[in-house]
Order: structure tokens, then C-alpha cells, then sequence
């Protein structure tokens, strides 16, 4: 298998926030947390693009590389993971983050930052799987449930892609191929067709 | 002995290259295991199985689960489950 990996289609995308729902759900983040969101470029412009955007579990993550204490790690399916029980909260890795996957609980009063929570790919963390302490720290681990991460799964156009990095960009490839790119995919005709030249006889 | 100098002048060169590159970290070393230094993990195919278990997968069998989760990958592919045009427009 290849390493797990995220894809997000900006043509489909509608920002709709049903994975950001999705993940807050499936996992109970507490408030202020955001593992995954939507961001929109060009908004309310023709031609604007959303994409959602979480921790992409990189190959040579800066995460790993900065933190002091060692408490990332990387699963044998490409996941990038980390201890809560090891990290001490400095926030280096959210600097490093080209992404801003990184995210701090605020534990006590005057912004008082609490352990790093991130998307861990629906994978857990280092605790006995499925089990309630690894539920409490790091969320539901849907992959040892034989599931997806749910922010993809519940996408409803399918804007958001998770799984084996090779499947994939095989259905994107597909996709691509299927209805083309450039400016032609976004707009008025691609979503509902081309309008019918009025009929002779009707007013 | 300008020619003696240019000799010992590339030697110096390449072993000072020898010595550099051999100090060198291979990008990708900050990946690998062993920089880790929290508690040891568990893959998700050895898991002790859950109520919400989905698939036919065994349990410790990693070819099994692979095989599971390729099959919900692709089913994200939504051309597998509506007809293409090509079938649409022979029904047509």
C-alpha cells in the first residue's frame, strides 16, 4: 500500500463545511479547535475556489523535524501522528506548518496553550486501539476499523478524496480526464448545461 | 612542479568533498523510526477490533485490511457507480 493521502478538488468544492463538521463530530474537538478547515480564494469573485485544508501528512514533515521533544511519528500507512502524553505545548511545530494543521487548546485563562491537536488521518494515536483513553486524547481511529477519515467519506461532492495515495490520483485522473480543465469546468453551464436555443412557435 | 602542485591541489579538493558530503544528513532521515521518542504504537490492521468493525478483514492480516480499505477508496469514484455517457447515450 502506499502512503495515506488527502486530495482536495477546488473545482467541486463548495465550501459547504460538511468535513469540518464531519471531524469536529466524529472526534468531539473541543471548542476552538479546527483540525480541518475551508479556505476560499477569491471570494465572491467568478472564478473563486475553496479547498479544504488539514494537517496533509507530508513526507518530510517540518513538524517532526522542530519539535524538541520527539513526539511525532510517522505510521507505516504515511501517517504523521504525535504523543500528547510527550509534548510539551511550545508550538513549534505550528510555526514550522506550512498548512497551520497545528492546533492549541486554550486550557486556562490568558491564552494559556494546552497539547497540540491535529488531524491524525482518522488513525488514533499511541494508545490501545479503539480504546477510550485513545478516543479522549486523539479522536476516533476509523482506520483500524477498516474505515476512511470521515471528513472524506462524508463529502458530498466528493471534493475531498482520502485513502492509498495511488487510488487516489487514479480517481482524479479519471475525473480530469472526464470533464476537462481550465476556466470551462467552473460556471453557470458546467453545474446545470448549456441553455436550449428557444424553440420556433413560442413566445 | 606546477604539475605537482595541481596534483596535490585536486587531491586536497576531493577529499576535503569526501569528508563534507559524508557529513551530510540525507533529507528524508528526520522519517525515519528511532527519532521517536514517545510510546510505541499499534497498526490499525492488529487492532482488537471494535463493535464498529466494517469489512470482511481479519484481524493481524495486513493483506486483508489493505484490501478492504482499497475497496472503500474506490468507492469514492463516484464514474463506477453512474453510467458513463457512453452507456447513457447507446440506451438513448
Amino acid at each position: 500500500m502506499a502512503r495515506m493521502k488527502f486530495l482536495c478538488d477546488a473545482e467541486r468544492c463548495i465550501e459547504c463545511n460538511g468535513c469540518v463538521t464531519a471531524c469536529k463530530n466524529e472526534h468531539e474537538v473541543p471548542w476552538g479547535v479546527n483540525r480541518r478547515r475551508v479556505v476560499t480564494i477569491n471570494d465572491g469573485q467568478p472564478g473563486e475556489r475553496s479547498m479544504s485544508v488539514a494537517c496533509m501528512h507530508c513526507t518530510d514533515a517540518p513538524c517532526m523535524a522542530v519539535c524538541p521533544v520527539d513526539c511525532f511519528y510517522k505510521t507505516d500507512e504515511g501517517v504523521v501522528l504525535h504523543d500528547k502524553d510527550l509534548c510539551i505545548g511550545c508550538g513549534y511545530c505550528f510555526y514550522a506548518c506550512p498548512f497551520g494543521a497545528p492546533q492549541f487548546p486554550q486550557t486556562g485563562a490568558f491564552g494559556l496553550r494546552g497539547k497540540m491537536d491535529k488531524c491524525t488521518f482518522c488513525a488514533g494515536g499511541p494508545e490501545a486501539n479503539g480504546s477510550q483513553e485513545e478516543f479522549e486524547k486523539y479522536g476516533r481511529n476509523r482506520l483500524s476499523e477498516g474505515k476512511l477519515p470521515a471528513c472524506a467519506e462524508m463529502c458530498s461532492t466528493k471534493a475531498l478524496l482520502g485513502g492509498d495515495g495511488d487510488v487516489v490520483a487514479d480517481i482524479f485522473r479519471n475525473r480530469v480526464v472526464n470533464r476537462g480543465k481550465g476556466s470551462e469546468v467552473w460556471g453557470w453551464s458546467s453545474a446545470y448545461g448549456k441553455p436550449e436555443a428557444p424553440k420556433e412557435g413560442k413566445s | 612542479m606546477k604539475s605537482l602542485t595541481r596534483v596535490l591541489g585536486s587531491v586536497a579538493l576531493l577529499s576535503l568533498g569526501v569528508v563534507t558530503t559524508a557529513c551530510m544528513k540525507p533529507e528524508t532521515e528526520q522519517s525515519k523510526k528511532g527519532f521517536y521518542a514517545g510510546k510505541p504504537d499499534v497498526s490499525p490492521h492488529e487492532s482488537a477490533g471494535t463493535e464498529y468493525k466494517f469489512g470482511d478483514w481479519k484481524q493481524g492480516d495486513k493483506a486483508s485490511w489493505e484490501s478492504a480499505m482499497r475497496s472503500r477508496s474506490l468507492n469514492q469514484n463516484e464514474y463506477n457507480k453512474a453510467p458513463g455517457k457512453e452507456a447513457t447515450a447507446a440506451k438513448n
